[in-house]
């Protein structure tokens, strides 16, 4: 309610607040999807319900972590509704992973390993986590965001998102790992997600 | 026996750590636990160390420029108009932008005249002023009516069929009906008229009683002076009572006819 009192600034304030993160944002959403239009519509939206909701934000100090939340609630809408989860092709599957993660026998130079693959790769073997993961991932890893700052955008305690990334990581090198020896990323089967749970 | 499997239930327990000892988020006691672990553990050891390169190498992924016309499309969310209504009439505002304003409003056509819908979408394109809306209202329909008027313009979209002979609730000398449709002001229905009056287009909204007589300040001006009238930024609502109902007109300020002028 406050904010309504200087309707005049509200479009200045909103834009200064906001518009140092369309780019990071742009970024996060981009590593969540294949097509770039996808992306720019998430940004697009997550905007709109930004400029909407701006007297919500309680923190100005939280903005980015706020926009985060904002995406995320973008995201998982439009998924839900385009059940995009059914049309990728499971080539293996994550209980798969999940098998060998206590057991991985890669002894190798991973730090090599990890040095030799693109930008483009690692994104999308980011991509290829299960969703929970591949967030984590996303936010702690490539944005920096702090436990409890993900705790707050994912709506989940820290303990949670600790282990999260935990297996995340590790799932990730097992994906990395697998690929150099098969020359190819591998796709899991997001909709058995379920049994992380 | 038992000890391995407690061995192994700890290995299991500390690999879900492992992420904050990495990230140094672990408190004091965890971070012993873990380190005595670690000692005697190469698994979660070489995990530890996959982890950091991880963390390193993803840490200094290159940014994606935002495209320019994204850039665009950010810079101009702000000028949309936001009535001060209550959430809902905002949430729902923003689904009339972003549906295309001609889905909201339910159109009754008498007569299709695609000849005339062109026309109209023309000059509404042209005439409305695009200017956008600092909101100062405070009256929901007011507010609804501002917000409507501007959304039309600025979507651009109105694709409406329009009525032949039919007459606004309020005319004056140069006023002409384009078009009138069904919609809903402050949850109860109402018809608008998008009227031409020199070069612009006037929109006039019957609305009910109850919803005319809901706001006290309304009330409190219609009584006194027989109308309540509100500006905007170039924008003005006059809020007059016809009999069994209220009539809204939005418009330029400029385009608002002098009360004198205005047959009801
Ligand atoms: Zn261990």
């Amino acid at each position: 309610m406050h904010f309504f009192k200087r309707k005049k600034n509200r479009q200045q304030y909103f834009q200064q607040m906001t518009m140092p993160w369309r780019e990071r944002l742009y970024n996060v959403a981009l590593r969540q999807t294949r097509t770039s239009a996808r992306a720019e519509d998430w940004v697009q939206e997550t905007f709109m319900r930004a400029w909407q909701d701006f007297d919500d934000l309680a923190d100005p100090q939280a903005v980015y972590a706020w926009l985060l939340k904002i995406l995320d609630h973008v995201i998982a809408d439009d998924i839900r509704k385009e059940a995009r989860r059914q049309q990728i092709a499971p080539v293996i599957s994550t209980e798969e992973l999940f098998l060998q993660e206590q057991h991985s026998s890669y002894q190798g130079p991973f730090e090599q390993l990890l040095q030799q693959q693109t930008d483009q790769q690692l994104i999308k073997a980011i991509q290829s986590l299960p969703e929970d993961f591949g967030k984590v991932i996303l936010l702690r890893d490539i944005e920096g965001l702090s436990y409890q700052e993900l705790s707050r955008i994912l709506a989940v305690p820290e303990g949670t998102i600790m282990s999260r990334l935990s297996r995340g990581r590790r799932l990730l090198s097992n994906i990395l790992n697998r690929s150099d020896r098969q020359g190819k990323l591998p796709q899991t089967d997001k909709t058995t997600k379920g049994i992380y749970k | 026996m038992s000890d391995n499997r407690n061995l192994k239930a700890l290995h299991l327990e500390i690999q879900n750590l492992l992420a904050g000892y990495v990230d140094d988020s672990l408190s004091e006691t965890e971070k012993y636990i873990v380190e005595a672990h670690l000692a005697g553990c190469l698994t979660c050891r070489m995990d530890v160390e996959r982890q950091q390169q991880i963390s390193q190498r993803l840490n200094h992924l290159p940014l994606s420029r935002l495209p320019a016309h994204l850039q665009q499309k950010l810079d101009r969310i702000p000028e949309q108009p936001l009535p001060m209504s209550g959430k809902k009439t905002v949430r729902d505002h923003w689904k009339v932008l972003r549906n295309g304003f001609n889905k909201r409003i339910q159109i009754k056509p008498l007569i299709t005249l695609s000849g005339w819908a062109v026309a109209l979408i023309l000059m509404l394109v042209l005439l409305l002023p695009l200017k956008p809306s600092d909101n100062q209202q405070t009256i929901p329909m007011v507010a609804q009516v501002l917000a409507e008027y501007q959304s039309a313009g600025i979507s651009g979209q109105f694709n409406l069929h329009s009525k032949v002979g039919v007459n606004a609730p309020a005319s004056w000398p140069d006023a002409r009906v384009l078009a009138s449709w069904e919609t809903s002001i402050g949850g109860a229905p109402a018809t608008a008229y998008a009227v031409r009056t020199g070069n612009h287009i006037v929109f006039q909204y019957a609305v009910t009683e109850k919803v005319f007589f809901r706001n006290p300040v309304v009330r409190m001006k219609v009584a006194k002076e027989g109308r309540y009238q509100a500006k905007e930024n170039g924008l003005m609502v006059v809020a007059l009572p016809v009999k069994k109902a209220g009539l809204l007109i939005v418009g330029p300020e400029k385009a608002i006819p002098e009360i004198k002028s205005i047959s009801l």
